[in-house]
């Protein structure tokens, strides 16, 4: 039976039910979401110059931010917008004033001057956002004369703690100077920086030179030289700038394209004889030639895998430039390229994941990647002429050389992202060609 | 309902004055319209006359209509066929029918009857020939008879149902009573279990802490109540425990207001930074979590990743403040695929960097429904990003 009150019971529910929908309690699990898509944008950072006496410092600030500008994935904020100063290496940050002007990287430091003339250069880096310092400060002491070195050293501890892939800015490559007429070019073998400071010519103008690789410990250079009047490998050692021939050839042969397997002990490059070229493999110590494809078709541009135990190779076989992989021993190559037009010089990532190569077609050249298997081809670049790719040894960036049309047509060596962003000219004194990534010195 | 009853009193009473004085009752209605049977007014003289073939002609025929006219030869047209007009009119025109009735009409009325002698008539030999053309009208006039009686009969009959509504309005009080039950049920139990889908192990906990508090407080009768006051307005920690006592206070004993005082209780529940005790609020709209998932998106920069951590999932964990900031020192890394735990941790870092730097003036997300959003996953999987 309905009484008033259980009446007025029941509406009372029933108002405060009704009222229940909009203050139900906390639900059990947390808010998910996923999110597919970010942005790929430069990272802004701060980078206050270094504290220290005299232009030293200065310069090692201006060459850290040089790095990490050039790879595109970082943005560097102006000083000028900068709200705090730093005028001691280990005062406290501020982070809401890096935080004001959306620095999410900040960089400190300071570069001292020691006793024993040399310099001491410290560093710190810091997650804006965060505000915590992204890992631990580091220290490099050297001659004054290596702060180059040091500021790159910097900058690859400070790519490496926020991409995580070790950094390429404290390498060398190798390369080939050009000077003169496009008929009478002269061609010096160079080195520099990755940056293109610190040029050092390795041989005169004299004969002409080609294709220079570095060693895996970069201590040496094999390259083609015509001083003996034909094509000829050459190994020189860096630091003493000696050289030698690989091996002794007889009249009528050719050697060209060499490269160091991954233990520095073993060389293969591509001997021609009698009209025909294969692939032999040449034990440095021993001086013994195995020969390593025996087919009437040109196979050139040997590169080895990471892991020393295959080897990619161009071949046209098929009458077409194509790109083949075999064993290091030798043995049936095994066909990668896929597409119709010409595949030539792979180069085998450091890393093992990539196949660079150059690719013809349709009156184009390009740098592209693809998987070891073939797959997942990526063409990066394309130009008139773009060719002979190497890799940066965190298999992140390509060099190659890239040469404009025409009678006034020069060389130059240009740097791309594995993406494909990030495309720029490499800075050097004149016309540049056949670039060769080195390995990290430190 | 008063108006009703006096039309409809009004009515059967202007209806009883029709039926008693509009003749219904007296008069024979039936006779005005089948007046025209008055061709059963035909003398016998006539009638012989055509059964004996004297009058052939057809004039003689027009004349028997006129029979009362021994010597009034014009008027008995008229009658036979304006008569049934007047039999429909006759409430309103009964005293003009009246005197024309008068005369003889009366005794005609049995004559009626010869009708069906008069079907009887079309045997008869002699008139057979000359008279079939006249024969057929006198025979339509039954058919129609039977239809207009029954009509009066139905207006009767709607009285009734008028008359039954005004005794509805004296049992009012009592109907609306046996309604609401019927109704009130059905809407609390649709809701009940909606919200019980949702946050049922939520809501379960807070019913049963309330009885818990109450015992306690049955010594001082008055005192807690006052001290429990006090509580509520200043301290938001113990809402569920303390805020009942107030408003149970007046109704101690009664179950059913035990049970509104809690509903009652938990609506009014403000939110708290404990994590049980936080109401969800609204669910969130698409639009909300859309915008939220947008904004994140637009700090996460995966451009200074490296290749293997650009193409990693991971999940990060974390709690937002009322204000929607995200507390930083919550952030974790809850899993992770794809790749090293090496490059896992770097898409983590950028992951947290867009989770932080966002969110620095706080998330546009609606403050009722901090339940909802309190704690946060987010699936950074740069599916769409990766390199092809």
């Amino acid at each position: 039976m309905l009484t008033r009150r259980n009446f007025i019971g029941t509406s009372g529910l029933l108002l405060a039910s009704s009222a229940l929908p909009h203050v139900a309690l906390a639900q059990n699990g947390p808010l998910r979401l996923e999110i597919t898509e970010g942005v790929i944008e430069p990272l802004p950072f701060a980078l206050p110059t270094f504290i220290g006496q005299g232009e030293v410092a200065a310069d090692i600030s201006r060459v850290i931010a040089a790095d990490l500008r050039g790879t595109g994935l970082f943005r560097q904020i102006p000083p000028d917008a900068y709200i705090s100063q730093v005028t001691s290496f280990n005062a406290p940050v501020s982070y809401p004033d890096w935080q004001a002007i959306n620095a999410q990287a900040l960089i400190t430091g300071e570069v001292e001057n020691r006793a024993d003339g040399q310099i001491a250069v410290r560093f710190r880096l810091f997650d804006v956002f965060s505000q915590a310092p992204l890992g631990e400060g580091l220290q490099f002491v050297g001659p004054v004369d290596s702060w180059r070195r040091m500021a790159h050293t910097v900058a690859d501890q400070v790519y490496s703690r926020i991409t995580g892939e070790s950094g390429y800015f404290d390498t060398r490559v190798a390369f080939i100077h050009e000077e003169g007429p496009k008929n009478a070019r002269l061609k010096r073998l160079a080195i520099m920086d990755y940056d293109g400071a610190n040029v050092q010519y390795l041989t005169d103008s004299r004969a002409l030179v080609l294709a220079p690789r570095f060693s895996p410990q970069g201590d040496r250079i094999l390259y083609t030289s015509y001083e003996s009047g034909s094509p000829q490998v050459y190994v020189m050692d860096v630091a003493s700038v000696q050289r030698r021939p690989l091996e002794a050839i007889s009249g009528g042969t050719m050697t060209f394209s060499p490269r160091f397997a991954p233990s520095g002990q073993t060389v293969v490059l591509s001997l021609e004889q009698g009209g025909n070229s294969d692939i032999y493999g040449i034990d440095l110590a021993t001086g013994s030639r195995q020969q390593l494809t025996s087919s009437p078709s040109i196979e050139t541009a040997p590169s080895f895998s990471p892991d020393g135990s295959q080897i990619v190779f161009e071949s046209d076989r098929t009458g077409q430039q194509q790109i083949y992989v075999m064993p290091a021993g030798g043995g049936e190559g095994r066909r990668i390229s896929t597409g119709d037009g010409r595949y030539g010089t792979p180069v085998w990532s450091p890393r093992g994941d990539y196949i660079a190569f150059t690719y013809q077609a349709d009156g184009r050249f390009h740098i592209g990647v693809m998987r070891t298997d073939g797959s997942e081809q990526r063409l990066l670049t394309s130009s008139f002429l773009d060719e002979g790719p190497t890799w940066a040894p965190n298999g992140r960036v390509l060099m190659f050389t890239r040469e404009t049309p025409g009678d006034d047509g020069a060389p130059a060596v240009y740097s791309v992202d594995i993406s494909g962003r990030n495309l720029q000219r490499v800075a050097t004194p004149g016309m540049a060609s056949d670039p060769a990534w080195g390995p990290l010195q430190s | 309902m008063r108006r009703s009853l006096y039309a409809s009193s009004a009515i059967h009473i202007a209806l009883l004055a029709w039926v008693a004085f509009g003749g219904l009752l007296f008069e024979r209605s039936p006779e005005v319209e089948f007046e025209v049977t008055g061709v059963a007014l035909i003398s016998p003289e006539e009638f012989e006359a055509l059964t004996s073939g004297t009058a052939t002609d057809p004039a003689v025929i027009e004349a028997p209509e006129a029979p009362t006219v021994p010597d009034v030869s014009d008027t008995p047209d008229v009658p036979t066929q304006e008569a049934p007009p007047p039999a429909t009119e006759q409430p309103a025109e009964t005293a003009a029918p009246a005197p024309e009735s008068d005369p003889v009409p009366v005794d005609p009325i049995p004559d009626t009857q010869v009708s069906d002698e008069v079907a009887v008539l079309a045997p008869p030999p002699g008139a057979l020939d000359e008279a079939p053309s006249d024969t057929p009208t006198p025979e339509e006039a039954p058919r129609i008879a039977p239809i207009a009686a029954p009509l009066p009969e139905p207006d009767v009959e709607t009285a009734p149902d008028v008359l039954e509504q005004p005794t509805e309005e004296a049992v009012a009080e009592e109907t609306p009573v046996e309604e609401v039950p019927e109704t009130a049920p059905e809407e609390a139990t649709t809701e009940i279990v909606t919200e019980a889908e949702e946050p049922a192990a939520a809501r379960a906990p807070t019913a049963s802490v309330r009885p818990t508090a109450r015992p306690a407080r049955p010594a001082p009768v008055e005192e807690p109540v006052q001290e429990a006051v006090a509580e509520v307005e200043t301290p938001a920690e113990e809402p569920v425990a303390q805020e009942p006592p107030v408003e149970e206070a007046p109704a101690a004993q009664d179950p059913l207001a035990d049970a509104i005082a809690g509903a009652v209780a938990d609506a009014i529940e403000t939110p708290t930074p404990a994590a049980d005790s936080i109401p969800a609020g609204p669910p969130l709209s698409q639009g909300v979590t859309e915008g939220f998932r947008v904004a994140v998106s637009a700090c996460w920069n995966v451009g200074s990743l490296s290749t293997e951590a650009q193409g990693m999932t991971v999940v990060v964990g974390f709690e937002l403040s009322p204000e929607a900031r995200p507390l930083e020192g919550t952030l974790r890394m809850l899993e992770y695929s794809g790749g090293s735990e090496a490059a896992a941790q770097q898409a983590y870092e950028a992951a947290r960097r867009a989770i932080l730097r966002c969110g620095t003036n706080g998330y546009d997300l609606p403050a009722e429904s901090y339940g909802r959003w309190r704690l946060v996953e987010l699936v950074f999987n740069p599916q769409g990003m990766r390199m092809r």
